[in-house]
């Protein structure tokens, strides 16, 4: 409990309070805008947190992502334009409710959901997060192995459409990773000789350009189809807001439940999390031939699923240091940089930081009450913001951004290096999330898999010796293991038709 | 602009094997059963392979993918104006901002990438604009957090 007390006095003081509040306002704008999702978000944001303390920094970025997962339903509803991923499951339907002008009471439940299912995944993670911490503290170089391997695989393999194009993603951000002088051995690699690429390549600018420049190029480029001029102002209706939540509270527990399980997986996140949450609300709706066309249930489920993942997704981060999406990945860098790092070690040494970022959350979900509400009035304005003057504006200020980690233009080059890459990578449906986790957990792997085998003389049993090790090992394998024989059966099967029409040929 | 998955796929297989190769290079340090070799070889079998393997399918679909598809932007000519504007923008930021200083270097090219998104007609409000936000930028990162962004002209004057 002393913790949790000391966490309050770090929380409640004016500068952080003041700096929520600026997050908070900043987040809800970054969300409705269709061009800039949670991650975009928090990679703007980062370039200004380096200079704050810990904790105002983790406050910044935990409650913009809050606020901006719940702010990306505004366009949904209203233009049928989901602001970010995680409000793509139910876009549609939002919209449909919009189109029967109930665009207003729909993002009141949503609201109201959102808070809801937050809280769940805060409590989750304040309540999970240190008995799990606690018992991870038995954990050697080879469970942080296997639990690395582990998140980067789900990463790369589970979460992304095609399995091949994901580990290709992460092998360019292990590569990365790589570059700059060996721990171990002091031996610069892929340097080639420059004396700016000894100290390793800055991973802010990496993630700058990844997400914010090549997301400049792609809204300019070819924007969000959205007519803003058709957003118009929707009634709220109140009381058959707190209706529809009342009648679907069943849905709300499940979106919740489901949020928090899921955001606690390594490499799954809060859209997944309101996929899964809208599809099962369907299944098991006993009006399921409703869905599409503009029925509240699974919107229920889902608003409250990803915003109980946002929290709860900080689970694996806090305790493991392996992060379960973008924006935690760029959580852990930034804790690196803050000279902490996270793991269950944190919890004892730093543990007043670690629940001020619990009550940060708490925070942020009843303060996106009012600045939810009042979004939701002002969401025909906001929508307005055109992208011709905003972009230049996002783009003028990941140049300071980049430059300002390191003082040098050497950042800003590696900026836009990284947002061509990553626009084209894009445009090739490479997904960049694994690259930017692999770049933030490449070293740690590297450096954990090295000191086992020093300890071990190079004895890779070492690996599967400890119980939990050896289990995780073996899912992590099983992982590996599985597109392949997806990819083999697939093949025999391709043979054997191929063999059937040869023989009717004959 | 999506390339038939062969063509990047190879782009990967020849990224893989150079690093592998080069990976070779990295002496080890005695007493250290696996050098720093080891990794970087791993990483670049992984992304050699996977090359390997979207070079496969990319073939196998020759027939019905094309080579280069064009998104409906891409047979657009103002998207190619766009695209070259905002990399030109930053390069000339890496360029002149250490000679011209923040402010001079943040408001011309701000005025150049409003006047290209807003259109032509703008370019009053859009240098107005320009040096508003250049300006608020300068404050919030040069006096709210301390970051030394690049003196120039301007701030000599300012400055005296």
């Amino acid at each position: 409990m002393e913790p949790l007390f000391a966490a309050f006095d770090l929380v409640f003081r004016w500068e952080i309070i003041a700096v929520i509040l600026g997050s908070c306002v900043f987040g809800i704008f970054a969300g409705a805008m269709p061009g800039i999702s949670a991650t975009v978000a928090v990679a703007l944001l980062v370039p200004i947190t380096f200079f704050m303390e810990p904790v105002a920094a983790l406050a910044a970025i935990a409650t913009a992502v809050a606020m901006a997962i719940f702010a990306g339903d505004l366009p949904g509803a209203l233009l049928r334009i989901p602001g970010m991923p995680a409000s793509a499951a139910y876009a549609e339907e939002a919209h449909e409710m919009t189109m029967k002008g109930q665009g207003g009471t729909i993002l009141m439940v949503s609201l109201l959901c959102s808070v809801l299912g937050g809280l769940v995944g805060t409590l989750a993670l304040a309540f999970s997060a240190p008995l799990l911490a606690d018992f991870a503290l038995e954990f050697q170089y080879y469970e942080y192995f296997w639990l690395a391997c582990l998140g980067l695989s789900t990463a790369a393999l589970v979460a992304a459409k095609n399995p091949v194009k994901g580990m290709i993603s992460l092998s360019i951000g292990l590569l990365l990773a790589t570059v700059g002088l060996d721990m171990i051995s002091g031996q610069p690699r892929f340097t080639f000789g420059t004396l700016g690429l000894m100290e390793g390549i800055h991973f802010i600018p990496v993630m700058i350009g990844i997400f914010a420049i090549a997301e400049v190029l792609r809204t300019l480029i070819h924007p969000p189809r959205a007519d803003a001029r058709n957003a118009r102002v929707q009634k709220i209706d109140f009381r058959e807001a707190y209706r529809i939540i009342w009648r679907y509270k069943a849905n709300l527990a499940r979106g919740s439940l489901f949020g928090t399980l899921i955001g606690a997986l390594p490499g799954a996140g809060s859209d997944i999390a309101a996929w899964v949450s809208y599809g099962y609300a369907r299944k098991r709706s006993k009006t399921p031939e409703k869905f599409g066309t503009g029925h509240p249930e699974g919107i229920v489920a889902a608003s409250a699923s990803n915003n109980a993942a946002t929290s709860s997704t900080w689970v694996p981060s806090l305790v493991f240091g392996i992060p379960g999406d973008s924006v935690t990945a760029i959580v852990i860098g930034v804790l690196f940089l803050k000279g902490l790092e996270p793991g269950p070690n944190v919890f004892i040494e730093n543990a007043p930081l670690v629940y001020s970022i619990f009550v940060s959350f708490f925070i942020a979900n009843l303060v996106l009450i009012p600045v939810g509400y009042v979004a939701i009035r002002a969401a025909s304005q906001l929508l307005k913001v055109s992208n011709n003057i905003l972009m230049p504006i996002i783009l003028i200020f990941t140049l300071v951004g980049a430059y300002s980690i390191n003082n040098s233009m050497m950042g800003v080059g590696v900026a836009l290096a990284a947002g061509i890459g990553s626009f084209f990578m894009q445009e090739n449906d490479f997904p960049v999330a694994p690259l930017i986790l692999g770049m933030v957990i490449g070293t740690l792997l590297e450096q954990n898999f090295m000191q086992a085998m020093i300890a071990q003389q190079g004895d890779l049993t070492a690996f599967f010796s400890r119980p939990i090790a050896a289990s995780l090992g073996v899912v992590t394998i099983l992982i590996w293991v599985t597109p392949l024989v997806g990819a083999v059966r697939r093949w025999r099967n391709r043979q054997r038709a191929g063999a059937a029409d040869g023989n009717q040929n004959v | 602009m999506k390339f038939n998955d062969a063509i990047s796929g190879a782009l990967f297989l020849v990224i893989g094997i150079f690093a592998f190769i080069h990976a070779g290079s990295f002496k080890g340090f005695p007493g250290v059963p696996y050098g720093p070799e080891v990794f970087p070889r791993i990483i670049a079998a992984m992304m050699g392979g996977g090359g390997l393997l979207l070079i496969i399918s990319g073939l196998r679909s020759a027939s019905t993918a094309p080579w280069l598809e064009l998104a409906d932007w891409a047979r657009q000519p103002r998207s190619y104006g766009l695209f070259m504007a905002i990399v030109g923008a930053v390069l000339i930021y890496i360029l002149a901002s250490d000679v011209l200083g923040f402010l001079l270097t943040g408001s011309l090219i701000l005025t150049g990438l409003f006047r290209i998104t807003r259109g032509p007609k703008t370019l009053v409000s859009s240098a107005i604009l320009a040096i508003g936000i250049t300006v608020l930028i300068h404050l919030l990162f040069a006096k709210a957090l301390r970051v030394p962004l690049p003196f120039g002209i301007i701030e000599h004057l300012l400055v005296g």
